[in-house]
């Protein structure tokens, strides 16, 4: 059951960049302009089952384009990142022939303006680059609420696409179907706690190819 | 009544010896308010060295230097008691002894406790922060379970983890140690021992100790003690039933009957408990307390064989059964109704000698056994299909040698030595594990004078499983006047790793990580080794630390002051550093992917805080009591971050701090009065209130932030008696009155109302 919504928001933060720069050396087209897309998608299915992996592919997404891509595109540039269970793995190394990287910083999302220019890891076959329990969630174990997968709301991966010309920031907001308050009595008790596997998350993507500007 | 024919008696036997002394000799006769006779009163004569010390019956004789005075003062006084002046004529010969009656102060001074020295002592000379609940108190709140009692006292509150226990000084229930007649109860569950397991009718009265007392009692007693002591038979017979039943249809009966004759104390007891439960969540199918019902049967007797000879058992027998509903999903993902039923039982048997070859000497032998297990059985609803079954049993086993010998009035020594032998016997801890424990404890008080006092005493448990452990422990206290008393203790307490910490060896098949304990570890992963499962190990098996027990240093301090008769106030300061806490990390990699994890000491949490109590009795009829507690408890958190620079570049940052824990209230409190009038009829009101704490981590960051706390809260309970007749007492009450719900805190059940009629001889 994919219940894939996006809400798309363009921001032109730098449309008024040209007006006094008229310089027929450099040339007003070469400045390069920052064009930010901010999307959230919501309960995003990525089921896995342990018992019989093959029956369960990665979902792969572009974050380019906002969709889904088809698991028969898997050894193309189509995708940036992929998910399955608490698994997130991204378009390089092992996991795949594109050029995408990650850092992930103890940085809320909101605060993100600016990629880093260095240090981003690919998946490895020991390691994904985004690491899970402990990167992007905690898993409570015996805390409370119980067995429980946390998104780490001030935890904001850092991406470049698969392509390698784009960068992006991603949190995830959710692990369960419709983003529920982790909070509450009715999340922490099994029987009424939402479906695991639904992946919340937003993102913003500098457009311009080669920007770091997030914000 | 025979006891006042035979103080009468010997009455008449003093005075015959006495009367031809004439006016030098004073004697006579100290009670308390109900004909008791007190021992130890102080009876001193003003403006003289003269002095002495009434007897075990309240008997005095003093010899006065010369007989030319025409009247003396005597002045008595007694700790728990009010200082008392009389004057003696001494111009007639005193023709019959004085008969002298001592009040009682607010705080009840009877209690004799033991669980603070594992000797007798009276409440009011021990150094250490030990309270007492009395059998009465719990009879008047109309209280079923240990965990009813122990809700409405200072200091401690209930909290709910896989059972009812109880948290003091801001520890889990895990770390305090919970006996009955001091023997262990054991069966906990994820680290709780369930409070409504123990049925409190038949208690003479409840011990706690704050603050650890792993120098007398090794392993739990880290947060403290709660020693329940049952009824004894003192009157040659004597009995009573007390039967309640209460909203969620819940039944409470109780019998005892006790017999003293031939030498030889019995006293037999009986309790059923059952219940409908009740359901705070309604969009759960499982009941938040299950359906219920359970029996207790207990047996205590001692005897007298010799001047030299007393030997001594308890036996105490519970079975409960559970009903209960959950649900599953199947295969094709389409949730199933699942009945639940559970059965838990608890056997605990001892046995005492206590050998006295001379007056200053004795020697005690002791054995105490302990069984507890559970059963779960899980079947469909639909097809009464058996779905799991899983059992659970643990037996332990403690002989105990101890001695004590009093050098001189001042100074007195006691020194054990023994060994436990526990065996756990459940699916997840292959092979049936067993392990051993020895240990020796001495301990020391010495007594400066009558108003300063210091206790020393040390334990070493050694362990086959986890490294030894010493445990020392020093106490002192110091009455500047009879108005103010001050104590300190220090000491050192721990917790032994429990069995999942040893010997776990879990391999989860879906998820496909594998958990082991400590005692397992080494062998598990040579095990995956073998089979070529394991892809690295992260950590040298041969640099594994053994682990260590979690263990906490401890500093109490407090004050008493009485500044009228009628007025306590009592304080007890608290810091606890606790260190090696346990907690799983990975230590090798699996091929799939997942890890291996074990047990490590890695945490540090400290707990600190003020407890405050006042007392209060106005017109002889009404007790007051208002209680406080401060509490600050952190958690020692390490964070490494990464984070950016001005230019966006990663900066990576390590910072250390103390952050609030979970399920800890900074302020709480409680409020009672109780009303008891000449005419049969009693009331009582007692107020709780919990202030606000954390309970879910919404950011998974493992500890509290100021967007997690829940609300505080109150409750309000209240009882009503009136006494009919000489035999019967009935009661009607409601706890809960404003019928406050919080669906996270299962542990209040919404309003219940209850009746009570209670029938004794």
């Amino acid at each position: 059951m994919l219940n894939l919504k996006i809400i798309p928001i363009i921001i032109l933060a730098a449309a008024f960049v040209f007006t006094g720069c008229s310089d027929s050396t450099t040339g007003a087209d070469d400045a390069p302009v920052s064009e930010i897309d901010i999307k959230t998608v919501e309960n995003l299915h990525a089921p896995f089952d342990r018992e019989n992996p093959g029956s369960t592919p990665f979902v792969y997404f572009n974050l380019r384009t906002g969709e889904i891509v088809d698991a028969a595109e898997a050894e193309s540039d189509n995708w940036d990142i992929g998910f399955r269970g608490t698994s997130i793995i991204i378009n390089a190394g092992s996991s795949g022939p594109g050029n995408a990287g990650v850092v992930m910083i103890d940085v809320p999302f909101d605060e993100v303006s600016i990629a880093p220019s260095e240090g981003y890891r690919q998946d490895s076959a020991d390691e994904p680059a985004i690491t899970g329990n402990g990167g992007w969630y905690t898993y409570t174990g015996n805390g409370n609420p119980p067995r429980a997968i946390i998104s780490h709301d001030d935890t904001t991966i850092i991406l470049k696409t698969a392509d390698g010309n784009h960068f992006a920031k991603l949190n995830i907001m959710s692990y369960y179907e419709g983003n529920p308050d982790y909070g509450t009595e009715e999340f922490a008790n099994f029987q009424t706690r939402p479906a695991s596997q639904h992946f919340t998350f937003k993102y913003a993507i500098q457009l311009t190819e080669g920007l770091r500007e997030l914000k | 009544m025979s006891r006042v024919a035979a103080i009468t008696s010997s009455f008449i036997l003093v005075i015959a010896i006495a009367s031809p002394l004439k006016a030098q000799i004073i004697h006579g006769f100290i009670m308390n308010d109900e004909g008791e006779p007190l021992a130890d009163v102080h009876v001193a004569v003003e403006n003289s060295a003269v002095s002495t010390v009434s007897n075990e019956s309240g008997l005095f004789r003093l010899q006065l230097e010369n007989g030319s005075q025409e009247s003396v003062s005597l002045l008595l006084s007694r700790i728990g008691y009010q200082t008392d002046f009389i004057k003696v004529d001494l111009s007639e010969p005193q023709s019959k002894p004085l008969t002298i009656t001592l009040k009682q102060k607010i705080y009840r001074s009877e209690a004799v406790v033991v669980t603070a020295t594992r000797t007798q002592q009276d409440i009011e000379n021990v150094s250490i922060p030990v309270s007492v609940v009395t059998g009465e108190e719990m009879h008047k709140t109309g209280s079923m379970r240990l965990s009813d009692i122990l809700s409405e006292q200072t200091g401690m509150q209930i909290v709910s983890d896989h059972g009812t226990g109880v948290q003091i000084q801001g520890f889990d229930p895990d770390y305090t140690l919970i006996m009955i007649d001091g023997s262990p109860v054991i069966g906990r569950t994820a680290g709780t021992l369930d409070l409504s397991r123990i049925s409190v009718r038949n208690v003479e009265q409840i011990e706690i100790v704050k603050g650890p007392s792993s120098a007398l009692w090794g392993s739990d007693a880290l947060a403290g003690v709660v020693n329940i002591i049952t009824k004894r038979a003192t009157e040659e017979l004597s009995g009573g039933i007390t039967t309640r039943y209460g909203k969620n249809n819940t039944l409470d009966l109780s019998g005892d009957f006790s017999l003293n004759k031939f030498g030889v104390n019995s006293h037999i007891f009986g309790n059923l408990n059952s219940s409908a439960g009740y359901r705070l969540n309604p969009g759960v199918v499982s009941q938040t307390v299950p359906e219920f019902n359970n029996v207790t049967i207990g047996y205590r007797g001692d005897t007298r064989l010799s001047d030299q000879f007393e030997i001594s058992g308890n036996i105490r027998w519970f079975r409960e059964s559970q009903q209960n509903r959950s649900i599953v999903n199947n295969q094709s993902g389409e949730a199933e109704l699942l009945n639940s039923d559970n059965f838990r039982s608890d056997f605990m048997g001892s046995g005492e000698v206590k050998f006295t070859p001379a007056n200053r000497f004795n020697l005690t032998m002791s054995w105490i056994t302990n069984h507890y297990g559970t059963e779960s059985e899980l079947s469909f609803a639909a097809t009464d299909q058996l779905y799991s079954r899983s059992a659970f049993n643990q037996t332990f086993n403690q002989p105990e040698f101890k001695a004590a010998y009093r050098w001189s009035d001042s100074q007195k020594t006691l020194a054990g030595m023994g060994a436990i032998f526990e065996q756990v016997d459940a699916e997840r801890f292959p092979g049936q594990p067993s392990f051993t424990t020895q240990f020796l404890f001495t301990q020391h008080s010495w007594s400066l004078s009558q108003n300063f006092e210091v206790t020393g005493g040390i334990r070493y448990d050694s362990h086959s499983e986890y490294s030894s452990q010493l445990s020392p422990k020093i106490s002192t206290r110091y009455r500047v006047s009879d108005w103010i008393q001050f104590r300190a203790s220090a000491g050192r307490g721990f917790k032994a790793p429990d069995f999942r910490q040893l010997f776990l060896d879990f391999t989860n098949t879906t998820a496909g990580y594998s958990v082991f304990g400590s005692s397992t570890v080494v062998e598990g992963i040579e095990r995956q080794r073998t089979e070529g499962a394991i892809d690295q190990i992260l950590i040298p098996l041969d640099s594994l630390n053994e682990i260590r027990a979690e263990s906490s240093w401890a500093l109490n301090t407090g004050f008493d002051i009485d500044p009228t008769p009628n007025l306590r106030f009592r304080m007890n300061l608290f810091r606890n550093n606790v260190s090696d806490l346990i907690e799983t990390a990975p230590v090798a990699r699996l091929t799939n992917g997942q890890s291996v994890f074990t047990y490590f000491n890695v945490d540090e949490v400290y707990t600190q805080g003020a407890e405050a109590e006042f007392r209060l009795r106005f017109a002889e009829q009404i007790d007051a009591s208002l209680g406080y507690q401060y509490l600050d408890a952190q958690r020692r958190v390490e964070r490494e971050r990464i984070l950016q620079d001005d230019q966006g570049e990663l900066v990576q940052q390590t910072n250390v701090s103390f952050e609030p824990m979970f399920n800890r209230s900074r302020h709480s409190g409680n409020f009672s009065i109780f009303y008891e009038s000449n005419n049969g009829w009693g009331a009582n009101l007692r107020g709780l209130f919990r202030g606000r704490f954390g309970l879910f981590d919404r950011n998974g960051n493992g500890f509290v932030d100021s967007n997690e706390l829940e609300p505080g809260y109150t409750v309000w309970n209240a009882a009503l008696t009136r006494r009919v007749g000489k035999l019967a007492t009935i009661q009607a009450g409601a706890d809960n009155i404003f019928n406050y719900i919080n669906i996270n805190q299962p542990f209040l059940a919404g309003r219940l109302w209850y009746a009570q009629v209670s029938i004794s001889f």
